[in-house]
């Protein structure tokens, strides 16, 4: 990513910030509300800074032992003011920055969905990872942190750098310059110090992290080899350079930020000496103008609360700075993908005829063809098999009869409507199963109506005796109302892949596209399956990716694809008959002794 | 908050003691540092000359820094030794996980194991560095400035002494309120905000769907309904801060009014009222410091339960070393009452039950069954990742074993699953993982003898080429082969695991792994699991495993046509479509 490369240095932090969709317009649609938080959280200060101030004054009129009490009232209804609206105010100031930002980001997610949604090549390209929907979504918590952390402290220092800087002004100019240099280098100079020592490291730490976690990730996967060679040094050393070398790296920032704040405070320990001395010159000369020296010198140390966070924030904006540049290429390569708009045509009433027509496609110029001049015609109802070795583009033909992907020569039509016209026809068109059933965090009957929210629990049933799992989950206490949990985890790879597919199979469309069904359940399981599937997709026209022959026998068509051409193609009970090639795969494959 | 296994850490006592020591300074500092201040405030006060100024400002300041000092030194010392201490968890961590092996890290899972050995122990190394000096500090700083205060005036004193138990009080009220709130709304708070991920990781379902667009609203709702679940948790949480703040300030209030009243009366000085003032919120910062950190150090808490849980789980024993060459042609291995049962699982629910056969030399043996039937658990007890129940049988050429967790058995075997282990490595490398210090040569001649060398023509590195993660991707058929190129470059390894080695294949890269493996069967003796039966007629002894008992064994021709197992096996896997094509 550009914005992990840089060297620390903040014009190109504001150079990943030019071209932003997700930060500033959400500051600007919100200047007013912003600028109350900020003015409640620049009183906390003030109060804080007037506790000790009214009270240093109060002490030292007092202690000139004042004819009577009313003498001293003023500061002593004013400190109990200033008391109680510190706390105050610094709750009003929390509350309201948090219910802001989680508004924020309740946008942010509805932007983030809204942005993903609309690109369906970047959809394609990583779904099958699925971590990179985990990371986006990191990212927007970042965010959150960004105002939070970064934001509203740093404003409120800002504010009350100028709000001193003022006070100090009505007294003295000269004064009022002293004291503006002076905090500038604890809330500019210190902070880009900070920034740039933090941007020098970030990108390398980041970086060994995820080599660590790989390493790491590699080893355990591959612990039983490591066991049977009695290897543990071996093992153990799995990362350990990159720990090593980040506890480095990190100790030597800890030092940096120890340090940084020590100068801080020793820079604030020079300002109070310069205001004990400034007090004596310029107060020191009547009683009535020395009972202010305590109040004004108290008064300043409060206000380091306000300042040391400023350096802090500002070592993490690389962290922020990287995750809103993750959202900015999103949006840029989201708009750079989103096709130009076709005339969209009706939703077809039943399939004829489905046409792949000299169709070739590769990832890139210099990628491999994947489909290289390849035709086939599937006729409506037809039950077609696409085989062949994995990486090899039988995937592809599903995707690009979805629409998903654009051929680079050919056609593809159905009805002889070309599939980029069928989009907004598309979920009333296609069942699909891709080979990463998705299961949402919900009931089981959530999960399979999906589709068709007004199913019954009849139809329901009825859909997952299609696929063999009534009497499993008939046998949980909660039948249809039990919850998935996470990403489906409550059920083995193969339930899941069967949950899915009785989603699809409840949504009746007339062309069902199935990717490797039946991948990793045993034979007997797997038959049975494909048995079920048959039986539920008659009348339809069924497009299966399969690595195995099972089931093959129900097929009209079966195409063995290598190399992206077609190397073997047929009626299954032909291939049989007439391919000694075929019978051999079959015979292997139903395990015929 | 703190966590008691803290104490057993090596040089705890030590470290404390460094700490405490450090944080009494600081606290005299500060008290220093208050008396300097206060006597230039009086000075000013009293209209005296700016040299009168020159010995308090210096107290003041030298005090200042030595407080400031303090701090650095303090988070030196605690960062040191977390950083000590976590490169002394590291290695204690991976040696745990390679002693209680691979069966362990695949029921806990992979994914949570890395993240209890790099994310766990950050948050224990934050947890130690943050929590020490806050203790020492609250023990040291509150005492100190106490002590200073009440001697000056006692009044004062007094009223920062009564503010302790309020402070505590509400703050253990308003804890056990936040803890009983955070309790009630976690689980709906972690489905919330675990809603937008799974929503935003279903959105390619939902676009195929046709419904992607109907879920913008719901996720705003959602994310709402997530906003006012959150403020009600974090109000409570701000109350507290609330309450500890407004206690801190309303001491200080009462403290210059109580003091202002007795000043005018004459019977305090100004002296040890300004010096009351100034120390009474140093009085306070430690106890709001460490209430302020309360739910940072939660997390390195709850890291340091695991990392403890994990290194106190017991490791099975390694069976000791006997007196055998290794496996060849006239060696035997009989088991005989072999049963096992996951640590996790109910009494008496065996996963392997009452397991006995007896291997000889290179023969060929297929363990067969549904999924589900125990033959990974079977593969994994005869590697030696399992362990097996008491009151097993095993005998290898005449030692008995009372496991597979022995090093001479494991040097002699390989154990090839469904996804071999790939690391991210030359191809040459990860061909040479048991003998490290292979030549090309023999590197070369496995890599062809696995049927690797058409692949490697047409790659531009050959042997060479970078494979992992990150780096070129590789086929299952490839990865196959690149074990077991592994295995045939070790002569010693003369048995062979195998665990479904084929079963997500495509049929035909299978069919070609197949005319590679069987001759290489050969000079073996193979033990493999599959459900795939077309291997059958290559083995000579078929083990037939349901529900964790072997159901028949035998040959494949004298159990053919019994009705048996078997045949009634073949018949549900493959028997009645065979019927079709005839």
């Amino acid at each position: 990513m550009q914005s992990s490369n840089n060297k620390g240095r903040l014009r190109d932090y504001l150079r990943a910030w030019h071209d932003d969709h997700w930060f500033w317009p959400f500051l600007k649609q919100n200047k007013w509300r912003l600028s109350l938080i900020f003015f409640v959280g620049l009183l906390t200060f003030i109060c804080a800074a007037a506790l000790m101030f009214t009270s240093g004054y109060l002490i030292s009129k007092s202690a000139t032992h004042p004819f009577n009490i009313f003498a001293v009232y003023v500061p002593i209804v004013l400190t109990r003011a200033f008391g109680i609206g510190r706390p105050v105010f610094k709750y009003l100031e929390r509350i309201n920055s948090h219910n802001w930002v989680l508004n924020v980001v309740s946008k942010l997610r509805v932007q983030l969905y809204k942005t993903l949604a609309k690109d369906a090549t970047f959809l394609q390209e990583h779904q099958q990872t699925g971590k990179i929907f985990g990371l986006l979504a990191d990212d927007l918590d970042h965010l959150e942190n960004f105002y939070l952390r970064m934001i509203f402290p740093t404003v409120v220092a800002y504010l009350v750098w100028l709000l001193v800087v003022i006070a100090v002004g009505v007294f003295t100019w000269p004064g009022a310059l002293f004291v503006a240099a002076v905090l500038a280098l604890i809330l500019l100079v210190v902070p880009l110090f900070s920034l740039r020592q933090a941007g020098s490291v970030y990108g390398v730490q980041k970086a060994r992290k995820a080599h660590e976690y790989t390493a790491v990730t590699e080893h355990y996967l591959g612990l039983g080899d490591w066991v049977i060679t009695h290897r543990q040094q071996g093992f153990s050393a799995a990362g350990a350079d990159d720990a090593q070398v980040n506890q480095a790296s990190v100790t030597h920032q800890e030092r940096f930020q120890r340090w940084r704040n020590f100068l801080i405070q020793v820079i604030f320990g020079l300002l109070g000496v310069a205001l004990i001395f400034a007090s004596q010159r310029m107060l020191g000369t009547s009683q009535a103008q020395a009972n202010y020296a305590a109040a004004v010198v108290l008064s300043l140390f409060p206000l380091i609360d306000c300042f040391l966070p400023v350096a802090q924030a500002m070592g993490e904006v690389p962290l922020y700075s990287d995750s809103l540049g993750h959202l900015n290429e999103l949006t840029a390569s989201v708009a750079a993908d989103t096709p130009a708009p076709v005339t969209q045509a009706p939703t077809p009433t039943a399939i004829h005829e489905i046409r792949f027509d000299h169709v070739t496609f590769a990832y890139g110029p210099d990628q491999p063809k994947l489909l290289d001049d390849f035709s086939l015609t599937i006729h409506g109802g037809e039950k077609v098999a696409i085989l062949g070795p994995s990486g090899e583009g039988k995937t592809t033909i599903l995707q690009l009869l979805l629409g998903d992907l654009t051929p680079q020569q050919g056609t593809i039509t159905v009805n002889g409507t070309p599939v980029a016209a069928l989009q907004d026809a598309r979920p009333a068109l296609y069942g699909y199963l891709n080979q990463a059933p998705f299961l949402f965090n919900t009931t089981i009957r959530d999960n399979i109506r999906l589709g068709s929210p007004a199913a019954t629990d009849e139809e329901i049933w009825a859909a997952l005796k299609a696929v063999g799992l009534a009497s499993l989950i008939r046998s949980l206490p909660d039948q249809l109302a039990t919850p998935v949990t996470e990403s489906g985890q409550r059920f083995s790879g193969g339930q899941q892949q069967r949950l899915v597919l009785a989603r699809i199979l409840l949504k009746k469309t007339p062309v069902l596209l199935l990717d490797e069904p039946t991948i990793g359940l045993d034979p007997i399981t797997e038959q049975a399956l494909m048995a079920m599937i048959m039986k539920a997709s008659a009348g339809r026209t069924l497009i299966w990716v399969t690595h195995h022959l099972q089931g093959l026998e129900h097929a009209d068509q079966a195409i063995f694809l290598t190399d992206g051409r077609i190397t073997m193609a047929g009626a299954p009970r032909t291939l049989y008959r007439d391919n000694a090639r075929f019978r051999a795969l079959y015979a292997l494959d139903v395990g015929r002794l | 908050m703190i966590d008691k296994s803290l104490f057993q850490f090596p040089r705890m006592r030590q470290q404390m003691m460094l700490l405490s020591l450090l944080s009494f300074i600081q606290a005299a500092a500060i008290v220093v540092q208050a008396m300097g201040l206060t006597q230039a405030l009086v000075a000013i006060w009293q209209l005296r000359k700016i040299s009168a100024l020159a010995v308090p400002v210096l107290v003041f300041f030298s005090a200042f820094i030595v407080r400031q000092l303090m701090d650095v030194a303090k988070n030196a010392v605690a960062t040191h030794y977390a950083d000590e201490n976590i490169t002394r968890l590291r290695p204690q961590i991976q040696a745990q996980y390679f002693r209680l092996g691979p069966a362990y890290l695949h029921r806990t899972g992979t994914g949570s194991a890395v993240t209890v050995l790099i994310d766990g122990l950050d948050q224990v190394k934050t947890y130690i560095q943050t929590v020490l000096p806050k203790m020492t500090d609250m023990i040291f700083i509150p005492t100190l400035t106490l002590i200073y205060v009440w001697y000056e005036n006692w009044l004062s004193g007094l009223v920062l002494f009564l503010m302790l138990p309020l402070i505590f009080f509400f703050m253990a009220i308003l804890g056990l309120a936040a803890r009983a709130k955070s309790d009630q709304q976690y689980a709906d708070f972690t489905t919330l905000n675990n809603s937008f991920v799974d929503t935003i990781l279903g959105l390619p379902t939902l676009k195929v769907l046709g419904i992607a667009d109907q879920y913008e609203d719901q996720i705003y709702t959602v994310s709402e309904r997530f906003r006012k679940k959150t403020m009600s948790v974090i109000r409570v949480a701000l109350t507290s801060t609330f309450a500890l703040d407004f206690f801190t300030t309303l001491a200080i209030a009462i403290i210059a009014v109580f003091l202002g009243f007795r000043l005018i009366n004459g019977t305090v000085t100004l002296y040890p009222a300004l010096v009351s003032l100034i120390l009474a919120p140093e009085f306070f910062l430690p106890i709001r410091q460490f209430g302020d950190d309360y739910h940072a150090t939660l997390n390195g808490k709850n890291a340091l339960q695991q990392v403890n849980d994990l290194l106190a789980t017991p490791a099975p024993a390694v069976v000791p070393p006997i007196d055998w060459p290794g496996w060849g042609t006239d060696s035997t291995l009989s088991l005989s009452g072999v049963s096992f049962r996951y640590p996790d699982a109910a009494k008496d629910t065996f996963a392997l039950q009452d397991i006995g056969f007896t291997a000889q030399g290179m023969e060929k043996i297929a363990i067969v069954g549904r999924s589900g039937s125990g033959k990974s658990t079977m593969m994994n007890l005869l590697a030696g990742f399992n362990q097996p129940a008491s009151g097993a049988h095993i005998s290898l050429d005449g030692h008995d074993l009372t496991s597979f967790n022995q090093p001479q058995w494991q040097d002699s075997m390989s154990y090839i699953p469904q996804e071999p282990y790939i690391f991210s490595a030359s191809i040459a490398d990860n061909i040479r993982f048991y003998v490290p210090d292979a030549s090309d040569a023999a590197v070369a001649a496995a890599a062809d003898q696995a049927g690797l060398t058409d692949w490697l023509g047409q790659l531009p590195d050959g042997l060479a080429t970078m494979i992992g993660e990150g780096q070129r991707g590789i086929s299952g058929g490839q990865g196959q082969r690149i074990a077991l190129a592994r295995v045939l470059l070790d002569s010693r390894r003369k048995i062979l695991l195998f665990d479904e080695p084929t079963a997500h294949l495509d049929i035909e890269t299978e069919y070609a792994l197949k005319q590679t493996l069987v001759p290489l069967f050969a000079d073996h003796l193979v033990i493999f699991a599959t459900h795939r039966l077309h291997w059958l007629p290559a083995m000579d002894q078929i083990i037939v495993l349901e529900n964790g008992r072997i159901s028949e064994q035998g040959r494949l021709s004298d159990l053919r046509g019994r009705g048996g197992a078997l045949d009634r096996l073949i018949e549900e896997m493959g028997g009645k479509q065979n019927a079709v094509f005839k």
